[in-house]
């Protein structure tokens, strides 16, 4: 039987790459300081292979036909190239089994999701990836969540996805422990008069629901109170997902929140021992 | 239908170096292959990013192309800001 061992939830904004040598501002230094506790908390649950919850951002995928959800079930993933952004990986493992598992379930479950037989990860993967395994060796299955061309998948149907992973995961025959990273967020509105606004209500509300409960609430969060903090507050989806995902009696603990010159930045992890 | 070809231009332009390297030589070229309206082509001849924003363009292939451009990520906040208040201007004059 399957189990989800572990599981943390993070910003990919590319500040944090571009402040990956700051040290003069107390807020950054939080935000470094915060990945070395993901990166200590990922460690000690010891995944074989991780769930990684991510939205492209138009390069895999673009107008002429873009899905709601997305799942890979490839053996290996190339990266795509962001500049800097990117690492000098030449690619990053996938668990091709476990992804057509997956994808099989979400078929039976109701999820008619894009399967990806061939994807490109972006900075939603290699902006947090140095920071939580820097060897990049474990293999990952990409799960694709729409966030940035609307129209969206609804709050209530990203919480049902992750709610049919996580029943997914459980009848799993395998022996792999499974852990769980969800990326993007939390409030932004790039590219708009709005740009450096950070919606720190919505924010603390959806880190609130993650630590204190009830995580379900999370599913009823509306699309439009999203679009007015910003066309990028979409990516709580991917946190979302990840929320329906966890164990039960899984408890969160936000690691840091930080609203940075243009993104809310937050890091949280899960006991998913209870 | 020309939000569309304009959305197609950006993602061929970040995509493909082939096509961004003869966007530097003969945009006009480039542009012969997309139906684009003429207020896009306006906006695209002038690097008009507030009127590319508000013609409607996708931040995620916005973005990108304002820093192919040379913009910086961290100033186009202002560029908006101020093209709507410019805008304001011209109306209130109107008016």
């Amino acid at each position: 039987m399957g189990k989800i061992v572990t599981a943390l939830a993070t910003s990919h904004t590319p500040s944090i790459f571009a402040n990956r040598h700051t040290t003069d501002d107390p807020k950054w230094r939080r935000i470094h300081a915060g990945f070395d506790t993901l990166r200590r908390h990922l460690q000690a649950g010891q995944p074989d292979v991780l769930l990684w919850i991510w939205d492209d951002h138009i390069h895999n995928f673009f107008y002429n036909q873009f899905p709601a959800f997305g799942i890979g079930v490839a053996s290996q993933y190339k990266l795509y190239p962001e500049g800097a952004l990117t690492p000098p990986w030449e690619s990053i493992p996938g668990h091709a089994e476990l992804g057509m598992y997956l994808a099989e379930e979400g078929l039976r479950a109701g999820f008619d999701w894009t399967i990806m037989h061939e994807a490109a990860v972006d900075h939603g993967v290699t902006v947090p990836m140095p920071y939580l395994c820097p060897e990049h060796n474990i293999p990952i299955v990409p799960i694709f969540v729409n966030c940035l061309i609307p129209p969206l998948p609804t709050p209530k149907r990203c919480y049902e996805l992750g709610q049919c992973l996580g029943q997914a995961v459980q009848r799993w025959p395998g022996t792999e422990r499974i852990g769980l990273i969800a990326t993007g967020g939390l409030s932004h509105d790039l590219v708009s008069e709005k740009q450096g606004f950070v919606d720190e209500e919505i924010d603390r509300e959806v880190l609130r629901l993650l630590g204190e409960g009830p995580r379900a609430a999370l599913a009823e969060i509306s699309d439009e109170r999203m679009v007015q903090s910003g066309n990028g507050t979409a990516e709580i989806r991917n946190w979302i997902v990840l929320a329906g995902a966890l164990p039960e009696q899984a408890r969160g603990t936000i690691v840091a929140y930080e609203a940075m010159a243009i993104t809310g930045t937050a890091q949280a992890i899960f006991d998913c021992d209870g | 239908m020309s939000l569309y070809e304009l959305h197609h231009l950006l993602f061929d332009l970040r995509s493909y170096p082939e096509v961004k390297e003869e966007y530097g030589q003969d945009r006009e070229a480039v542009y012969q292959r997309y139906t684009l309206s003429d207020d896009e082509l306006a906006a695209l001849r002038t690097d008009d990013i507030y009127r590319l924003h508000k013609l409607g363009v996708n931040a995620y292939l916005l973005a990108p192309y304002a820093q192919i451009l040379g913009f910086e990520l961290m100033e186009l906040g202002d560029i908006l800001r101020a093209g709507a208040e410019a805008e304001r201007q011209r109306q209130a004059q109107k008016e």
